[in-house]
């Protein structure tokens, strides 16, 4: 099982290298898995038609994401291919891959049609969905689909297909489909720095950039239908809160106070943005309302305030606070204004965020091994620690709640991580060019 | 001395001309105008511009030229910064519509929105001992970068107290 993933690794690292130089900036790599992992087949998709080159090859990616997810073993690629039908059909050799200790197999076929299109389909066996071997074949398929696709919808048709496997056998949407914002930070020799704000898929390829600048760019939030992104820039060296329109690239400036403009975060119901503003002396929370412009105060005082994120109900926002001295999380009820203390365990508590369940808060902890991810069980109060680098920064939850990004530090330049709510899965992003900061993990595709 | 290193020199000299003459204009223009108020600083030699090598680092110490540093989780001026922001009052003093701009930035360690709160309350307590001065607010722009612009980039102790600092530059003169 360890040498087979070892080996998936390396095979993915290698077809890493050859083929996505050219636009991936980002690259998966799993550093760690579960060791219940449930072992699967993807058996190459066979083609049909004219002998154009399929210019994605799909099983490969579905096989991809599925490892990284760190909740499936793939069987060795040869082994797949060397029972795989010359035909798609809808039979398998049942014993043939049961022997293989497999529990689930995917078959596929790519088609390129005259019109340019492509009709990919795909079944999913479960080997064990009914004992006994007189069951017929067909009835262990709990999936079997057909789609028409143009040629640059193929990468996403087949994280739309890891999302459906994923969910099927773990009981859990996937998260192959969505993307991540980031800020990229570029210091080549001789030029200067350039801060860039940009967002991938998941697994780092197609990087857009949204916004280029020679000033910072920070805290990168997504608007909750996917469509928008608020952030900070410091062009013209003041902070200033924009929102971009993501479709278009047209953007608006938010808030331009004296002092801090800083911290956005939408509200659940997209009418409302919080954010940290100083005007001039320390940031306090503030709620602004994006159609009528009104700006509510929520805190005052000396202590530093800022870090808003609401809870997935919106009747409350969580914060960091240093109004004991030091910095902790701190709950606001919006409806009486009153604050709660929800952090007491450490001297070092920011950045914190709910799981969309509520049940899981995630957020940056300091312990004496530096700053690392930490959760806190919202129901026992249970902290966990689940990193250990001591350079951690800006945790972001998937939008099933099941894996949270992160920055880190490896060697002297700033990656993303991911690591799974349970602390299990881990993994790595290194970036190829440049250091990237704030990662910020969309909800799910509408 | 090589053309380049002459050629900035002479830059330097000329501009430090400029503004000694046009600094003592300044100030006696200020005494004229306000005869009550008695000024015992900055009447014997005219307040020299203590901005002319903002951003250059002083190869003795690696430090920013214009530049206050700050201890660990400090807002907390040190004595020998004193004399520093009481020559830049002393500039602002005599050129009322020079404009200060005070960055605070703090080192790499933690939460980047929190250290943002960090760098604002360092830059503020720069502006603070310039108001106490008797400096005018709407002189001073105070701007945190929290730890988005480091001066070093490395992670031991010397590179984090370079990291801590305040520095301060003018947007007019």
């Amino acid at each position: 099982m360890k040498h087979q993933l070892l080996k998936w690794l390396l095979i993915g690292y290698f077809f890493c290298q050859n083929i996505t130089a050219a636009y991936a900036v980002l690259d998966l790599e799993l550093t760690k898995g579960v060791d219940s992992a449930i072992p699967i087949a993807i058996v190459p998709f066979t083609q049909h038609g004219q002998n154009t080159k399929i210019p994605v090859d799909v099983s490969d990616i579905i096989g991809q994401d599925l490892v990284n997810s760190g909740r499936f073993s793939l069987l060795d690629k040869q082994l797949s291919n060397s029972n795989a039908n010359t035909n798609y059909s809808s039979k398998i050799d049942l014993n043939f891959w049961r022997r293989k200790n497999v529990e689930n197999v995917v078959t596929g076929a790519i088609q390129l049609l005259g019109d340019g299109n492509y009709k990919v389909m795909y079944t999913l066996f479960d080997l064990y969905k009914s004992r006994g071997n007189d069951l017929a074949v067909e009835n262990q398929a709990i999936i079997r689909q057909e789609f028409t696709v143009k040629s640059q919808q193929l990468r996403s048709l087949a994280h739309h297909i890891s999302d459906q496997i994923y969910q099927a056998l773990t009981g859990d949407k996937g998260v192959f489909s969505t993307q991540i914002a980031y800020v990229l930070v570029r210091r080549d020799p001789g030029e200067p720095t350039q801060y860039l704000l940009e967002v991938s898929d998941i697994d780092g390829y197609n990087p857009q950039t949204i916004m280029r600048s020679n000033e910072p760019i920070m805290s990168p939030s997504w608007s909750p239908d996917g469509k928008k992104m608020a952030y900070v820039s410091f062009e013209n060296k003041r902070p200033r809160v924009y929102i971009s329109e993501l479709a278009t690239g047209k953007r608006q400036m938010v808030t331009s106070f004296p002092g801090i403009n800083g911290a956005p975060a939408w509200s659940p119901d997209s009418k409302q943005l919080a954010l940290a503003l100083s005007k001039g002396f320390n940031p306090n929370l503030y709620i602004l309302d994006l159609a009528t412009k009104k700006l509510t105060q929520l805190t005052t005082g000396l202590a530093i305030n800022t870090e808003p994120q609401w809870t997935p109900g919106g009747q409350s926002l969580l914060f960091t606070s240093d109004r004991g001295g030091t910095p902790q999380i701190y709950r606001i009820n919006l409806a009486n204004k009153v604050i709660e203390r929800v952090t007491y365990d450490g001297r070092y508590n920011t950045t914190a965020s709910l799981s969309p369940d509520s049940k899981i808060m995630v957020f940056l902890h300091r312990t004496d091994r530096g700053f690392n991810i930490a959760t806190l069980n919202t129901e026992n109060n249970n902290l966990q620690v689940l990193t250990q680098n001591g350079f951690e920064e800006s945790p972001s939850f998937a939008p099933n709640g099941r894996m949270i990004v992160y920055a880190t530090q490896y060697g002297d330049h700033g990656v993303l991580g991911i690591v799974s709510a349970d602390g299990r899965i881990k993994l790595r992003l290194p970036s190829k060019n440049g250091s990237v900061q704030e990662p910020a993990w969309s909800p799910f595709r509408q | 001395m090589t053309f380049k290193q002459y050629k900035w020199t002479a830059m330097i000299m000329s501009f430090l001309l400029i503004v000694a003459c046009s600094s003592s204009r300044q100030a006696n223009h200020l005494n004229g105008a306000q005869s009550g108020q008695v000024e015992t600083a900055g009447l014997g030699a005219p307040p020299r511009f203590p901005g002319t090598n903002a951003g250059m680092l002083n190869p003795q110490t690696g430090e920013k030229y214009n530049t206050v540093y700050f201890k660990f989780d400090s807002n907390i001026i040190e004595n020998q910064y004193m004399a520093l922001i009481r020559a830049n009052a002393d500039y602002l003093k005599a050129h009322s519509s020079a404009k200060l701009r005070l960055e605070g930035n703090t080192d790499p360690r933690g939460s980047r929105e929190y250290n943002i709160g960090l760098g604002q309350r360092r830059g503020n307590a720069v502006a603070d001992a310039l108001e106490v001065m008797g400096i005018s607010r709407s002189q001073l722009i105070v701007v945190s970068y929290g730890k988005e612009k480091l001066a070093v980039s490395g992670d031991t102790e010397a590179d984090y107290r370079l990291d801590r600092r305040v520095e301060m530059i003018y947007e007019s003169r």
